[in-house]
């Protein structure tokens, strides 16, 4: 029984120790409004790229038609221009300065060709190669 | 002595459990004030001005962590001490006793810790403190914002299991006295689907808890845009795939063992792993949605909170004993526990929503039915029409006692006659889905996308009418025919079309399209796997043939075809059962031809020689299995009475099931060249948020 007692208050002082050791730490937090809010607007740049890609292969292989194609592209790409530009402005290297919409084109071209190069030309398949968690 | 300790470390693990959970909301409530409170100060005195709330948040946080990786390892210490109590027979501990027996073989005794009641939660205890542990390490850095939170919900479902194993299922509990053999398991769980069905299933139900707990820590830090579910989607498909495969494996089990001709009887606790089955997978359609077009954010909140309440009332109904089944291994008084915690989280989450409403409005509208979105959103109206209908016919016995005093229950009938045209308009959407392009499919791309499909379909009606003059396996069959197709038309246009560009022959350009576009061809692959399912249970359904008949030695009996001979009888000790075994030898009736031979069996265990089971004799071929049951025998075997089956089909249904573990795997596959958006992402401020030359 003694055995048992010890055995029980040396786990549980370690375990005890090992859980509120953290707070008797003095730690630089990690978490920041501005990376919470890049991750975000990354995520939705992704999303919104992801979107122009699967809208293309879906054009390619006859589910949406030119007209529809044309009209959806035309948003997404507008989305996505917009989500760059901001991403630019706020978080460019601190260049907050308003960027031209032709480079903001070029760059938008640029981001997917860069994703079909990635992916081996493969926007036959419509792959999107996007990672998840 | 160690058996007390164990007990001790689950109380210890209970209270560090407590204190984490608090630490966990404590500190995520700090963090989104601090958030909060940033964004004021930096607005006004620039980003500098960080509040002080920030360290502590971060601290409890932190500890948080601490008490999920603590709990796990001291719930894991307490596993494996009653592992070493089973192996070792130690029968003074009262769930040993009850679960096992010094015959019994030590693979049986390893499983058996799944097999009562006490020992299940403890198991359940253990993956959910695994599956926590690997998704605090897996987001520690990359969803600081939502980790508090998790952290939290997680140790709050850990610590509501282990309030269950130190106040009302003690697996240490001793029973003063040390007798000298246990009371065996239950011959039922003997059985080696068994050892594997219920770790299956605990995998995919425990594993649904974190996009649950994600779902909460999104609500809760109001941080409600497309990451959580992006972050979740591959944490549900994992789940989702273990609680399909405890499906399938459960089924062989009723059909190895449970001896009456089938694999699904819609028993209560066969749909308690189900109704979660049916939820996740609409879950996992929607979220597509959710990503794509920033619509249905309720549903989908509401579609896993849902996945996480039928989780823990399919457990309480198994375990309370308010339904009977022939799986309910345990009755205890558990159930006012599960009662209360399900009201908790119910009252709980559904305040939450309702708080959290304004910030889930969807950020766009559906442009067009004709579309994948379209076809989604049915999908997911069909899966809850089934959910519903499911666990209305689960619960109606109770419902029916509580009004009318009389308990009556609906069978597997009612469940077909009212879920299998739910199920096979669903099925018709599966095809429909995949041939639609996102916001507006036209009518002449629809033409182009169902002609082929719909020929092949068509064309199969005649062929299929030779089978059968009854209607609903017809148009069951095409419907399946018609799903198949378009599966086939879009990996041969994606494969055509890399064969065009880049000279591959077939089969590259097969490997190529599945390599590099998992997400999109293992679900398909899925969707052939459950066609294939689908074409298994219409075949039985509708095709199967049955006799029920007692043979001398030397006679036959023929059904569809087959001739069997009974050959007589033998038995063979082993080590805690007595096998009987009944021959037969299989041959085809026209021509005579030698086919096989079949040996069904009844084990009598000798604990419970009045609980025979039984072991079917199957000879199993694409077309259909021949299915024998030995009912009985006189004497020593002059004469047998058997059940004969002809079961067409049924194969696929193990096919059907293999191929949609496979395809959930290559849907989970890292892609081979993941993009640099999930590590920018997770980073804090990536080499230049630039994204121009982050392309480049």
């Amino acid at each position: 029984m003694w055995i048992t007692l010890i055995l029980t208050g040396l786990v549980g002082v370690a375990a005890v120790g090992y859980v509120v050791w953290p707070l008797f730490r003095r730690t630089p937090f990690a978490v920041s409004r501005e990376r919470e809010e890049l991750a975000d607007l990354l995520t939705r740049k992704e999303v919104a790229l992801e979107a122009i890609r699967e809208l293309e292969f879906d054009h390619r292989v006859g589910k949406i038609e030119d007209g529809d194609f044309e009209r959806f592209n035309g948003i997404l790409r507008r989305r996505a221009i917009r989500l760059i530009e901001h991403i630019e402005v706020h978080y460019g290297n601190g260049e907050a300065t308003e960027l031209q919409s032709g480079q903001l084109d070029e760059t938008l071209e640029a981001e997917i060709s860069g994703r079909r190069r990635v992916e081996e030309a493969g926007a036959d398949e419509g792959g999107s190669g996007l990672r998840e968690e | 002595m160690i058996f007390d300790f164990g007990y001790l470390t689950l109380v210890l693990a209970l209270v560090l459990c407590a204190f984490g959970m608090a630490a966990g909301y404590w500190g995520g409530l700090l963090e989104t004030k601090g958030t909060a409170l940033a964004a004021t100060v930096s607005r006004r005195v620039g980003p500098e001005g960080g509040p002080s709330t920030a360290s502590w948040s971060h601290r409890l946080t932190e500890s948080s962590f601490h008490s999920i990786y603590v709990v796990s390892v001291l719930v894991g210490i307490a596993a494996v001490i009653l592992w070493y109590g089973l192996l070792t027979d130690q029968f003074q501990i009262s769930y040993i006793w009850n679960s096992s027996e010094r015959s019994l073989p030590a693979f049986y005794k390893f499983a058996a810790i799944w097999g009562g009641q006490a020992g299940s939660l403890l198991f359940w205890t253990l993956l959910l403190g695994l599956f926590s542990t690997a998704a605090a390490l897996t987001f520690r850095d990359s969803q600081r914002t939502l980790m508090p939170y998790v952290n939290g919900t997680l140790l709050a479902t850990l610590l509501f299991f282990l309030v269950l194993l130190v106040f009302s299922a003690n697996p240490f509990q001793q029973i003063g006295v040390v007798p000298t053999d246990g009371r065996g398991l239950n011959p039922l769980l003997q059985n080696y689907w068994m050892v594997i069905h219920p770790v299956m299933l605990y995998l995919g139900w425990v594993g649904l808890s974190v996009p649950f707990a994600f779902a909460v820590a999104a609500l809760m830090s109001k941080r409600l845009d497309r990451r959580w579910v992006r972050t979740v989607r591959r944490w549900t498909l994992i789940p989702w795939m273990f609680l399909s495969a405890g499906i399938i494996m459960g089924s062989q089990w009723a059909y190895m063992e449970l001896g009456w001709g089938g694999y699904w009887a819609w028993d209560p606790v066969e749909n308690a792993s189900f109704l979660p089955w049916l939820t996740a997978t609409a879950f996992l359609h929607s979220v597509i949605i959710q990503e794509q077009r920033g619509i249905l954010k309720v549903w989908n909140v509401t579609l896993i909170w849902l996945t996480f309440t039928l989780v823990i009332l399919g457990t309480f109904t198994t375990r309370s004993g308010i339904l009977s089944s022939v799986h309910s291994f345990a009755q205890s008084p558990v159930g006012p526990y599960f009662l209360v915690f399900l009201a908790v989280t119910t009252i709980g989450f559904l305040l939450l929503l309702y708080q959290r409403m304004p910030f889930l409005q969807g950020e766009n509208e559906i442009d067009s039915i004709s579309s994948r979105e379209g076809a989604f959103l049915a999908n997911n109206w069909l899966f809850a029409g089934v959910a519903f209908v499911v666990l209305w016919g689960t619960f109606y016995p109770m419902f029916s006692e509580i009004l009318t005093r009389e308990r009556i229950s609906v069978a597997a009938p009612w469940f077909n006659r009212v879920a299998g045209p739910l199920f096979l308009l669903l099925f018709v959407l599966m095809g429909v889905g995949p041939l639609m392009g996102w916001r507006r499919t036209g009518a002449k791309a629809l033409r182009r996308q169902f002609t082929w499909p719909v020929a092949v379909a068509l064309a199969s009606v005649p062929f299929l009418l030779i089978t059968s003059r009854n209607v609903f396996p017809v148009v069951g069959f095409s419907v399946c025919i018609f799903v198949a197709a378009t599966i086939v038309q879009e990996f041969a246009r994606g494969a055509f079309a890399r064969m065009r560009s880049r000279g591959e022959t077939a089969a590259a350009a097969l490997w190529g399209l599945m390599r590099r576009n998992g997400r999109r061809y293992g679900g398909y692959v899925i969707h052939f796997g459950i066609v294939l399912i689908g074409v298994a249970i219409i075949g039985n359904e509708f095709y199967q043939s049955t006799t029920h008949v007692t043979l001398s030695a030397g006679q036959s009996v023929e059904l569809s075809g087959y001739t069997l001979t009974y050959t007589g009888l033998g038995s063979e000790q082993k080590s805690n059962h007595t096998e009987v075994r009944a021959n037969l030898v299989v041959s085809d009736t026209a021509s005579g031809r030698f086919l096989g031979r079949i040996a069904p069996r009844r084990n009598i265990y000798d604990k419970t020689p009045d609980q025979p089971t039984s072991e079917v004799g199957l000879r199993m071929t694409p077309a259909e299995d021949v299915y024998v049951i030995l009912n009985g025998w006189e004497g020593d075997g002059r004469s047998a009475t058997f059940t004969v089956y002809v079961n067409p089909l049924t194969m696929w249904m193990w096919v059907g099931g293999l191929l949609v573990v496979f395809g959930t795997l290559v849907s989970v596959w890292p892609h081979p060249q993941a993009a640099r958006a999930g590590r920018e992402a997770a980073s804090a401020f990536p080499e230049g948020a630039r994204t121009g030359q982050a392309a480049a």
